[in-house]
């Protein structure tokens, strides 16, 4: 039996295929498992969690009662509303003032573009601790506002040294032509620069919206009213607070938290990302490499 | 209030910083020396006079508590006027649940901002949360009205010092008196609340409800015919664990390693004893290597979950609500709230172990910590000491008041449904009433289930059974500097050792050098500075 030759590379043999796709399918398995038994979890009956120890891959029956009880009351519906205000809001603000700020420390001509750039990088290595910063916020009077979510992490100094790195990629060549026909800074940069840079624009804002969508602590600290708490910090309260069975009160203390309803926020959590993510994956690769490999 | 640089530093951010990282920051402006024993025991404790109104079914003595087959048919109307003085007053606190709805949509806090006559404005966060929000919110010098301090909060003294009231003159003695609710709070809670020679704060008083025995499910035990089990030593209660098991049917004996338990067994003591004035820890008493060889044993013979080691307690709930294991160790606070939980139907039931002897005779029981929390007033409030005291007097009207009722159940028709005269909570009512409100002040607990009269009447039983065996902890009430800052890293170093010898991945010798490590790092420092303050207070 002669070997059948694809694109020039011989093909296994059968058993060697099998193997191989065995291999695929356990590591395929691997990831997949965990997300199946998260989703069947949530919509699994308590009683069946309780006596399979706490992770259902099969459920006996379907229910939602665990996505009704998150959304009743009305809580995890408002601080959704507030994730995705502070996420987009965030995302737009953080991608304009990063994308002004590294054009202007990658133009060559800028000539207090070191020292600046030197500022930058220091606010990278060395971060000003959680008692400073709140000082910070609270002095401006950020507290108990939801611009407090925004402001104080509305530039990263890695993106920023990122889109840096990929604006001074681009041909001068292409700046100059625009200059010679008439632009200005501000119209090379709106007309000629931005319109180049959506693969490095995409995952920057990627990274800002995760980073905004996650971000729990700093709703901790500056806000009172849980009003304005992001869906993150809400949902931590359901995920987290059993370190101690005894710390409530007799005969009338919350239920706590049930497996269902722990699977459920993980999954309310990870969806929107999970949706965006693909729209995105293909600027990913590009745009990092791009920004990180010139400097 | 103007605070000055010095007790600035000295007091909150000192706190904060040894909270956020730690590290003691200014340690030597940081202390206070008006923080002697000596004038701690000197303070008055507020005068214990008993609320008579109420007629328990069950009544408890000082240490045993009262017990209600029934809620009362006709709730007391407690307190006629609001406390409140129509200004907000803002509390911050932890939270044992999840968040509950914010006061716009809430009609259980819209209620009692009416029947308080104050807006009361809640900063939450989770448990887990609520050092980093304290000592943040404490550094940045904005503290609400209320603040709920946790006991283990480092250098409290001189944190409440810079930050808190003084409340000795309206509570000391007879003073008390005004506020006929917290002085239903029996005075070994106050204890906790005293520090720099005066009263600063109200205590959440938990002790007995805290006291953690192993909680068994009766049903599983009667289906291999062990009805009110009763060992007699330790071999007894291990062929009863050996008897629960069947790890091929996923089935265990219990959810956790009960060492705790079987110290008790061995009459160790709870946390610190003190004999003559000198102070022993109980990690460095002979017995802790018997205790440990005991649970090693347990472990290996698999009556142990075998997931317990990475297991939090949710899932270790799950095990014992779903059958997965037969016994739990934990509190009469747990014993409640797995009745909330089951979904085994009727026939789940609950009851708990009494401690016998390792070998004989019979064991010791921990009494439970003390305090859940103190709470303090802020110093620079707007509000007037007695409107916040007549707030924390109003959160501690006991079990039987209407006000009680209406903390802790709510709104009839929406938080709760009437079963005869038993409040059965709804799922709003369960959501919409846990906005911590018992952080603020709190009656001594009661037993009581709705509609199963059974439960307290168990729970009394075992109370009673066990009160005169109760071993307190002799550090409660006395202050170590060294003991706040650090001894949960200390006791963390020998849990993990505990855990890993259990295991079998550590020998039993090693338990000794470890003790001895513990002692020269804090351990020795911490048994001077409780003798100190023991013989400072002569005793008291």
């Amino acid at each position: 039996m002669s070997t059948k030759i694809v694109q020039g590379v011989p093909m296994p043999g059968w058993p060697m295929r099998i193997f191989k796709g065995l291999v695929l399918l356990v590591f395929c398995a691997v990831v997949i498992i965990p997300f199946v038994g998260v989703i069947s979890t949530s919509v699994a009956p308590n009683k069946q969690i309780n006596e399979s120890g706490g992770l259902v891959l099969f459920p006996k029956s379907v229910n939602f009662a665990a996505y009704e009880s998150l959304f009743a009351g009305g809580v995890v519906t408002q601080a959704l509303f507030v994730s995705i205000f502070v996420t987009v809001i965030g995302t737009v603000l953080s991608l304009t003032v990063s994308c002004l700020l590294a054009y202007a420390l990658a133009r060559p001509s800028f000539t207090a573009g070191r020292p600046i750039l030197l500022i930058v990088l220091f606010s990278m290595l060395f971060s000003p601790g959680i008692i400073p910063t709140y000082l910070t916020v609270k002095g401006v009077g950020l507290l108990d506002s939801i611009w407090a979510l925004i402001v104080p992490t509305m530039i990263s100094a890695f993106n920023v040294v990122v889109l840096r790195a990929f604006f001074m990629n681009l041909p001068n060549e292409i700046t100059e032509s625009a200059r010679i026909d008439g632009a200005g800074e501000l119209k090379t940069f709106t007309y000629i620069v931005l319109p180049l840079s959506k693969a490095v624009l995409s995952v920057i804002g990627l990274f800002y919206a995760v980073a905004y969508w996650n971000a729990f602590f700093s709703a901790l600290l500056y806000l009172n009213d849980s009003k304005l708490w992001p869906l993150q910090l809400v949902l931590r309260t359901y995920v987290i607070n059993d370190t101690q069975l005894g710390s409530a009160e007799l005969g009338t203390e919350l239920l706590p938290p049930q497996a269902s309803i722990q699977m459920a926020i993980l999954v309310v959590s990870i969806v929107p990302i999970l949706i965006i993510y693909p729209f995105l994956q293909r600027h990913f690769a590009k745009g990092v490499l791009t920004g990180a490999v010139k400097g | 209030m103007p605070v000055s640089r010095r007790s600035f530093l000295g007091g909150g951010l000192a706190a904060a910083a040894v909270a956020v990282t730690g590290t003691p920051l200014l340690a030597g402006c940081a202390s206070d020396k008006k923080n002697t024993a000596a004038a701690n025991s000197a303070v008055k404790l507020p005068t214990y006079t008993k609320y008579g109104e109420i007629k328990p079914d069950l009544p408890g003595t000082d240490v045993v508590l009262d017990g209600f087959l029934k809620y009362p048919a006709n709730p007391v109307k407690a307190i006629a006027e609001a406390p409140g003085d129509g200004k907000p007053i803002t509390f911050m606190t932890n939270i044992p649940g999840a968040i509950p709805p914010s006061v716009d949509k809430n009609q259980f806090w819209q209620e009692l901002n009416k029947r308080l006559g104050s807006e009361l404005q809640i900063s939450m966060a989770s448990n887990d949360e609520y050092n980093d929000k304290f000592a943040t919110r404490i550094a940045g010098g904005d503290l609400p009205d209320i603040l709920n301090v946790p006991p283990g909060t480092p250098q409290i003294p001189g944190l409440l010092k810079a930050k808190a009231m003084d409340l000795t003159e309206h509570l000391s003695g007879d003073a008390v008196n005004k506020y006929p609710f917290l002085a239903n709070i029996p005075s070994l809670y106050w204890k906790g609340c005293v520090f720099n020679g005066a009263i600063y704060g109200v205590p959440v008083p938990r002790g007995m409800s805290r006291t953690s025995l192993p909680l068994y499910r009766t049903d599983l035990l009667a289906a291999k015919g062990i009805n009110d089990p009763a060992p007699k030593n330790f071999e007894e209660f291990f062929d009863i664990c050996k008897e629960m098991t069947a790890a091929k049917e996923n089935r265990w004996a219990w959810t956790r390693v009960p060492t705790s338990y079987i110290r008790m067994m061995l009459g160790l003591p709870n946390n610190w004893k003190q004999e003559g004035g000198k102070f022993t820890s109980v990690y460095e008493v002979d017995g802790n290597e018997d205790a440990l060889e005991a649970s090693r044993k347990m472990v290996a013979a698999g009556v142990i979950n075998p997931d317990t080691f990475s297991a939090k307690a949710a899932a270790r709930k799950q095990w014992f609500n779903g059958g997965t294991a037969a016994f739990d160790y934990d509190s009469f606070v747990a014993w409640n709230q797995y009745y909330s939980d089951n979904t085994a139907g009727d026939a789940f039931g609950v009851n708990m172990l009494d401690v016998p002897g390792f070998s004989s005779g019979d064991g010791k029981v921990w009494m439970g910590a003390a305090l859940n929390n103190v709470t303090a007033f802020n110093k620079s409030t707007k509000h007037s000491v007695e409107t916040l005291l007549k707030v924390a007097n109003w959160m501690a009207a006991p079990f039987g008041t209407e006000e009680y009722l209406f903390r802790k159940y709510g709104v009839a028709g929406r938080h709760y449904t009437m079963q005869g005269t038993d409040p059965v909570p709804t799922k709003t009512g369960v959501v919409e009433t846990g906005i911590g409100l018992q952080y603020i002040s709190d009656s001594t607990l009661a037993l009581y289930w709705a509609g199963k009269p059974d439960v307290p009447t168990n729970q009394h039983k075992i109370q009673q059974k066990i009160a005169d065996r109760l071993v307190y902890d002799a550090s409660y009430g006395l202050y170590s500097d060294t003991m706040s800052k650090q001894w949960g890293q200390l006791t963390g170093v020998l849990t993990d050792l505990e855990n890993q010898i259990v295991q079998g991945k550590k020998q039993v010798s090693e338990w000794a050098p470890a003790v001895k490590t513990f002692l020269s790092s804090g351990g020795e420092k911490i048994r001077g500075e409780l003798q100190d303050a023991f013989t400072a207070t002569g005793g008291k």
